[in-house]
């Protein structure tokens, strides 16, 4: 059974439109703005923030108004915007944190991850109970994985996915306090990389057995899979087994192989050791030679939103038929040669293969086709 | 395609730990959670001293896994043909808690921040049993056997998973349960919801 994508839908520093954070990408901007002291934390950091100006002002918390920026996208491009209400329609939310600012309001209660669902649920009037995935930086992508996988087996006939993340005082003194940031804009798979830039969005897209429910259907799923590396908590595998595994069973599940390839919108949060295990399990699966990209220099890391919306803007650069070059990116730094984009590229790209790795030793890999 | 059997379960609560409705070990009153737990590790016979840096909600992961991932069931199935699909309400608000009490006190601690996602108790049972399968984590408002069983259902029928260890796993304010499920077909009484629930809420 096809899975189309369509009606997708965005809010990260670049802007609140998919079309437009990929025509300011396409410029060559960054949405990595430097912060003195962030937080009070005593140390100058590079974040990706979103502007309140860009966001719904309607009294409720940040997140919250993400949420509804990018789902209010997604509606307007459904023909038939019923389908929400639809009982053959499920909702998936990811997100590594959710609200979890308010534990500095002394409100425990108000981080429950599952709020979030609810408030989807609420405001746009969904019938069935959202599934709420928290599984560190692939929730995103296993979002749309695990959504499309119900399509293909017949459990819903639509499955919105919606990823969000914020910037928050309570993740970045954890990555400070591991030395993970970067000394400015990050630069993944570079020889001077030195650590992540957090960045906060919001992305929602539409999973649907019937392309007739969009305006425009963008893409088709074609496989997908998740691997873990059961090697370390909070490191990399030195070998890469978990993506190069969730790669090469995603490959298998989209009866695809390595060739049919043209682009790879990867990972790349411009750590030491999380570039260079891809670099390993990109080689390993036999794809040295397809353009590579990372966005987190354009935006930062988006967390549990990451794989969402990094997948989307993926999608958008096959449909223009640009891939854009990984911000940042200079000279080569990781042991095994890969193909990273210095530069955007014209040319005629079809398929695409999306990675995200995280915590947990967790890895997913999923394959789309341009519709 | 036949539908999922449990075929062993175990549970724990503050008051003890059972294994497929046997009692192993039950909790004396004066024990705080962490003591409780290591009580638990002791009887299983546990050598795994990593188990002491985890926190709360990863020992318990840890434990309830360890009665039904025996080496007989790993044995008959490849390293990545075991699901997980653990899920729970509170996330890993007990970590998030003391995280939030270090960064405040401009203490921030890698070996605490790394706890902050439910995710991780995923992991631990990945390294100490060797998985390389699909997993994922639910956050649900109240325990929810039937999506646990349809998204098991959905990992057998679309990926290379033929085994399924899922369930819920809560540690929050010295309060903890876990009832952790191994699911197979086998030629047994089906998986029901009905039958979750009650392995979860009976009294033992």
């Amino acid at each position: 059974m096809k899975v189309f994508l369509g009606a997708s839908g965005a809010v990260n520093p670049l802007g609140n439109t998919l079309p437009e954070i990929f025509s300011e990408m396409q410029t060559g901007k960054t949405g990595i703005k430097r912060s003195e002291n962030a937080f009070g934390l005593g140390s100058d950091e590079y974040l990706g923030v979103i502007d309140e100006k860009l966001l719904p002002q309607n009294g409720e918390d940040k997140i919250y108004r993400m949420l509804e920026s990018t789902l209010l996208q997604t509606v307007v491009q459904l023909s038939k915007p019923e389908t929400l209400s639809s009982k053959s329609t499920r909702l998936i939310v990811c997100s590594t944190k959710g609200n979890i600012d308010q534990l500095e309001q002394g409100n425990s209660e108000g981080t429950h991850l599952h709020l979030l669902g609810k408030y989807i649920k609420q405001k746009f009037d969904f019938s069935t109970e959202p599934l709420v995935i928290s599984a560190a930086c692939i929730s995103g992508l296993l979002g749309i994985i695990n959504g499309a996988r119900m399509i293909q087996q017949g459990l819903a006939d639509h499955v919105v996915v919606a990823g969000v993340d914020l910037v928050t005082k309570f993740t970045l003194s954890g990555f400070v306090s591991f030395y993970a940031t970067a000394s400015g804009v990050s630069q993944p798979y570079d020889d001077k990389r030195d650590g992540i830039n957090l960045g906060e969005a919001s992305a929602s897209v539409v999973l649907s057995n019937d392309k007739s429910i969009f305006n425009t259907a963008n893409a088709t799923y074609l496989g997908g899979a998740t691997a873990n590396d059961a090697n370390h908590i909070s490191g990399p595998s030195r070998t890469g087994e978990g993506l190069y595994r969730s790669i090469i069973h995603a490959i298998n599940d989209a009866s695809s192989d390595a060739n049919s390839i043209d682009y790879i919108s990867a990972h790349g949060t411009a750590t030491s050791f999380n570039d260079e295990m891809e670099s390993i399990a990109f080689s390993r699966a036999g794809l040295s030679t397809v353009p590579l990209n990372s966005f987190k220099g354009y935006f930062g890391h988006t967390l549990g939103a990451a794989g969402l919306i990094e997948t989307l803007i993926g999608i958008e650069s096959l449909r223009q038929n640009i891939l854009l070059k990984s911000y940042g990116f200079d000279t080569p730094g990781t042991s095994e040669n890969i193909n990273v984009l210095s530069q955007n590229l014209d040319g005629n790209y079809k398929r695409m293969l999306k990675t995200a790795s995280g915590f947990g030793g967790s890895n997913a890999a999923a394959i789309f086709q341009k519709a | 395609m036949k539908p999922l059997q449990i075929s062993s379960w175990s549970k724990i609560t503050n008051h003890g730990m059972w294994h497929n409705g046997e009692l192993l070990i039950s909790f004396s009153e004066s024990e705080n959670a962490h003591e409780r737990l290591k009580s638990a590790y002791t009887k299983l016979g546990f050598a795994y001293p990593k188990f002491f840096k985890m926190d709360g909600l990863c020992k318990l992961a840890l434990l309830g896994s360890e009665t039904l991932l025996t080496p007989e069931l790993k044995s008959k199935y490849a390293d990545d043909e075991i699901a997980i699909l653990l899920s729970n309400s509170h996330s890993s608000l007990q970590s998030d808690s003391e995280h939030y009490q270090k960064f405040s006190n401009g203490t921030a601690s890698p070996a605490i921040f790394v706890y902050t996602l439910p995710n991780i108790a995923i992991g631990e049972i990945c390294i100490r049993h060797k998985l390389l399968g699909e997993s994922n984590f639910y956050i649900f408002e109240s325990f929810a056997p039937e999506a646990l069983l349809e998204q098991a259902q959905l990992l057998i029928n679309t990926t290379a998973t033929r085994a399924c260890l899922t369930g819920w796993v809560e540690f929050y304010k010295d309060t903890f349960e876990a009832v952790f499920f191994l699911l197979e077909n086998q030629d047994d009484e089906p998986a029901s919801t009905k039958l979750m629930h009650t392995i979860k809420d009976t009294t033992n």
